[in-house]
C-alpha cells in the first residue's frame, strides 16, 4: 500500500479533460465580457466626463465596444474547437 | 575645236623662231633627221616654196642641223670681212683670230679622237655627232691596225684591190703540211734505193740473223768476236785510206783483169762477221768492177784479198781456240757436278735409311700407346655399362620394394578399416544411445523447467490482476509487469503483449471499472449539453444548446437511433451490464462536439481494455506451455 501512495504523484497534465473543455470556454466567455464591457464602460464614463460634457452615449457606446470585443473572442474560441483555449490578447 | 586652236599655234612656231627650238631639241634627241619633216594632223600643208626648209637637209646628210647653222654663222663671220678689210690691224686681229681658231679647233678634234680611241661612249657620241669626227676616228684606228699587223693590210689591201687576177690554180706545194719525219733533212726525192729510213728493217733483219748464232756462243767468244769486229772496222778506213791514194797515185795503172776482178771467195768459213766482211767487200769489188777504170784498183783490191783472208782464217783459229776451252771447261764441270750429285745421293740415301728406321720405331711406339688406350677405354666403357646395368637393377629392385611396401601398407589399413568399423561401429551405437538418454533427461529437466517458468508467470499474471482489481484509485504496475517479463524469459508472444500496451497505462495505472462508470455519467451530462450544436457553432449557439438541452426528454432502455441522446443511453445499459468494449465501440461512434469531449474518457477506456487483453494472452501463453510441455 505504501507503494501505491508513493507512485501516485504522477505528473499530471495541465491539459483539461475533454469534458470539462466546454465549461472552460464558458467561463473564459463570460469573465471576459463582463471585464470587457466594464473597461469600455469606464473608458466611455471617462471621455463623456471630459470630452463631451457628461453626455450618457459615450459610456454606452464604451459599454457596447467591450462586450462586442468580448463576444467575438468567445466565439472564435468557441468556434475553434478542441484547440485549448488561449487567452486572445496573449496570442 | 582643239585642232583650230592648236594649229595656228604651230603656224606660228614653223617659222624662223620655231626652227631653231625645234632643230635644237630634236638634235639634242638624236633623231633629228626623223622628226624634223615631219607633219601634224593639225599642220596645214606646208608651203612648197622649194628653197631648202631649215630641217630639210638633216634628212640627207648626217651633219646636223645645228652644225650646218654654225657653219653659215661662220662663213658669214668669214665673209663680210674679207672684202672689207680696210685696215691692216684688222686683218691682222683676224688673222689672229683665223691661227686661234684653227689651233683650237685642231686641239679639239685631236683631243676628242684620242679620247674617242679610249673611251667607247666618247667614241660613240664623236662620231655621231661631230663633223669628220668618222672619218678622223676611222683614219688612225686603221693606222693603229696597220702597224700591228702590218701582213693583214698587203693581204686584205690585195683582196680588196686585185680579185684574183690571173687565175692561177692553187698550188699547195710538196713539203707542206705534216710529215712522218721526226726532223727530216731538207733532201727530197723519192730514189728508194738509197740508203734511208725505209732500209733500216732490212738491216735490222740481217743484223739478226747474224747475232743470233753468236748469241748461242759463251760472253767469252762473244767478246772475241766484239774484238775482231773492232780491228775490222779500224782496218776498213786503214784500208779505204790505203786504197784512196792508190788510186790517186796509180791512176795510170794498167788494169790487170779490166772489169773481172774476181769475187773473194772464202771457203770453210762459216764465220758471219767474216761473211759479212766478205759481202761487203764482194759489193765494193763489184762496184769497182762495174767502173770503167776498174783495173786500177784491181792490184790493191787483190792485196785487200789477202789481207782479209788472212783476217778469216786468223778469226777461225781464234774461234776453234775458244770453242776448244770451252768444251774442256764444259768438261771439267760435267765431272765435277756428277761427282757432287753422286755425293749428294748418297748421302741423301743415308739420311732416309735413318729416318725410316726412326720413324718405324717412333710408329710401333705410338701404336703400342693407342692400343694400350683404347684397351683401357673398352675397360672403361665395360665397367661404366656394367654398373648402369647394376644401378637399373637396383633401381627396379627398390621400385619393387617400393610397390610391394605400399601394397602391404594398403591392405594393412584395409584390415585395420574393417576392424575398426566392424568394432567401432559398435561403439558408435552405444555413444548414440547415450546421447539420447541424456537428451531425453535433459528433455525431462526442461519439462519440469517450463512447468517451473509457467507455474511462476501464472503467478506473476495473477499478481497483476489482482492490483489492478484491487485498486480503488489507479496505480502504476510497472513492477508487476517487469516480473512477468523476467518470468516469460523471451518468450515472443508474451513480449508482444507487453509491448502492445501503452507505457502510460502502466506508469500511471489504469481505472478500475466503477471508475469507468463514474467518470462515463460526469461525460455524458456535458455530452448532452452540446448534443444540440451545429458543425461549425458560435457563441450563440452553444448558449441556444445549453438552454435547450436542460429542456430536453431523456430517452431510456434500448432506444436505436444514431442521435447523441440514444448512443449516451446505450452505452449506458452496456455499461451497467460490463461489457466495456462494447460501451467504447458504441462511444467512438459520436461526432462533432459530443466525440471531442468524450475523447479523454474513451482513451482510459481503450488503456483499460489493452492491458486485460495483454494479460489474457499471458495467461494463454502459460498455460499453453504447460501443455506443450506434456
Amino acid at each position: 500500500m505504501a507503494d501505491s501512495t508513493e507512485s501516485r504523484p504522477v505528473a499530471r497534465s495541465t491539459k483539461p479533460v475533454s469534458e470539462a473543455l466546454l465549461n472552460e470556454k464558458w467561463d473564459r466567455a463570460i469573465s471576459s465580457m463582463i471585464i470587457k464591457s466594464s473597461l469600455g464602460l469606464s473608458f466611455g464614463v471617462v471621455f463623456s466626463v471630459l470630452l463631451f460634457k457628461r453626455r450618457a452615449w459615450p459610456a454606452w457606446v464604451g459599454l457596447g465596444f467591450g462586450a462586442g470585443r468580448a463576444w467575438e473572442e468567445a466565439d472564435t474560441s468557441f468556434r475553434r474547437g478542441e484547440s485549448p483555449i488561449r487567452d486572445a490578447l496573449r496570442r | 575645236m582643239l585642232r583650230s586652236s592648236i594649229a595656228p599655234s604651230r603656224h606660228l612656231l614653223s617659222y624662223s623662231a620655231r626652227q631653231r627650238a625645234t632643230s635644237q631639241w630634236l638634235s639634242r634627241a638624236g633623231a633629228s633627221s626623223r622628226l624634223s619633216g615631219q607633219r601634224f594632223f593639225a599642220d596645214s600643208k606646208p608651203p612648197n616654196t622649194g628653197g631648202v626648209t631649215p630641217a630639210s637637209p638633216s634628212s640627207e646628210s648626217s651633219v646636223p642641223p645645228e652644225t650646218l647653222a654654225k657653219a653659215a654663222e661662220q662663213q658669214e663671220s668669214n665673209v663680210p670681212p674679207s672684202p672689207q678689210t680696210p685696215a691692216p690691224r684688222k686683218s691682222g686681229r683676224f688673222r689672229r683670230f683665223l691661227t686661234y681658231l684653227i689651233l683650237t679647233s685642231g686641239l679639239a678634234y685631236g683631243g676628242s679622237v684620242f679620247l674617242a680611241l679610249k673611251s667607247d661612249n666618247f667614241h660613240d657620241f664623236f662620231t655621231e655627232f661631230v663633223p669628220y669626227g668618222e672619218e678622223c676616228v676611222l683614219y688612225f684606228e686603221e693606222r693603229d691596225f696597220y702597224r700591228r699587223f702590218p701582213s693583214a693590210s698587203r693581204h686584205s689591201n690585195r683582196l680588196s684591190g686585185s680579185p684574183r687576177e690571173d687565175g692561177k690554180p692553187v698550188t699547195i706545194s710538196s713539203n707542206s703540211g705534216l710529215s712522218w719525219k721526226v726532223a727530216d733533212v731538207e733532201e727530197s726525192g723519192a730514189n728508194v734505193s738509197k740508203k734511208g729510213p725505209h732500209m733500216s728493217s732490212h738491216e735490222g733483219l740481217v743484223n739478226a740473223e747474224s747475232a743470233k748464232p753468236e748469241e748461242r756462243n759463251s760472253a767469252v767468244q762473244k767478246a772475241k768476236d766484239e774484238k775482231a769486229k773492232k780491228s775490222k772496222k779500224e782496218a776498213k778506213p786503214a784500208e779505204k785510206g790505203e786504197t784512196k791514194p792508190v788510186a790517186l797515185e796509180e791512176p795510170r795503172q794498167p788494169a790487170v783483169a779490166a772489169g773481172t776482178i774476181e769475187l773473194l771467195q772464202m771457203q770453210g768459213n762459216d764465220e758471219a762477221v767474216v761473211q759479212e766482211l766478205v759481202k761487203t767487200f764482194n759489193d765494193i769489188v763489184t762496184v769497182i768492177s762495174a767502173d770503167e777504170n776498174a783495173g786500177k784498183y784491181s792490184a790493191p783490191i787483190a792485196k785487200a784479198k789477202e789481207e782479209l783472208q788472212k783476217i778469216g782464217e786468223k778469226i777461225s783459229a781464234l774461234r776453234s781456240d775458244a770453242q776448244k776451252a770451252a768444251q774442256e771447261e764444259i768438261n771439267k764441270a760435267h765431272s765435277t757436278f756428277d761427282e757432287s750429285a753422286r755425293e749428294l745421293i748418297r748421302r741423301f740415301e743415308d739420311m732416309r735409311g735413318t729416318e725410316a728406321a726412326q720413324y718405324r720405331e717412333e710408329f710401333e711406339v705410338e701404336r703400342e700407346k693407342l692400343a694400350l688406350a683404347y684397351q683401357e677405354k673398352i675397360k672403361t666403357e665395360l665397367q661404366r655399362a656394367q654398373e648402369i646395368s647394376e644401378q637399373r637393377l637396383q633401381n627396379e629392385l627398390v621400385e619393387q620394394a617400393i610397390e610391394l611396401n605400399r601394397k602391404y601398407v594398403h591392405d594393412v589399413k584395409d584390415l585395420v578399416e574393417r576392424e575398426r568399423e566392424g568394432r567401432l561401429g559398435k561403439l558408435d551405437e552405444l555413444t548414440a544411445n547415450i546421447n539420447e538418454l541424456e537428451e531425453l533427461t535433459s528433455g525431462w529437466s526442461n519439462v519440469i523447467d517450463t512447468n517451473l517458468k509457467t507455474q511462476q508467470l501464472q503467478v506473476a499474471v495473477d499478481a497483476v490482476r489482482s492490483v489492478l482489481e484491487r485498486a480503488e484509485t489507479p496505480r502504476p504496475f510497472v513492477r508487476e509487469l517487469v516480473a512477468v517479463k523476467e518470468l516469460a524469459a523471451d518468450d515472443p508472444v508474451v513480449d508482444a503483449a507487453i509491448a502492445s500496451i501503452n507505457p502510460t497505462a502502466y506508469q500511471r495505472g489504469i481505472p478500475s471499472t466503477s471508475q469507468i462508470i463514474e467518470r462515463f455519467r460526469r461525460v455524458a451530462s456535458e455530452v448532452r449539453k452540446a448534443s444540440l450544436l451545429p458543425e461549425d457553432a458560435g457563441i450563440a449557439s452553444h448558449a441556444a444548446s445549453l438552454m435547450l438541452s436542460k429542456v430536453m426528454f431523456k430517452k431510456d432502455g434500448l432506444a436505436g437511433g444514431d442521435d447523441v441522446e440514444s448512443i449516451l443511453v446505450r452505452t449506458e445499459t452496456l455499461l451497467e451490464e460490463g461489457n466495456v468494449d462494447a460501451a467504447a465501440r458504441e462511444m467512438n461512434t459520436l461526432q462533432g462536439w459530443a466525440k471531442i469531449l468524450s475523447k479523454d474518457w474513451l482513451a482510459d477506456v481503450r488503456r483499460v481494455l489493452e492491458v486485460k487483453q495483454a494479460l489474457e494472452v499471458i495467461e494463454a501463453e502459460a498455460r499453453l506451455q504447460c501443455l506443450r510441455v506434456e
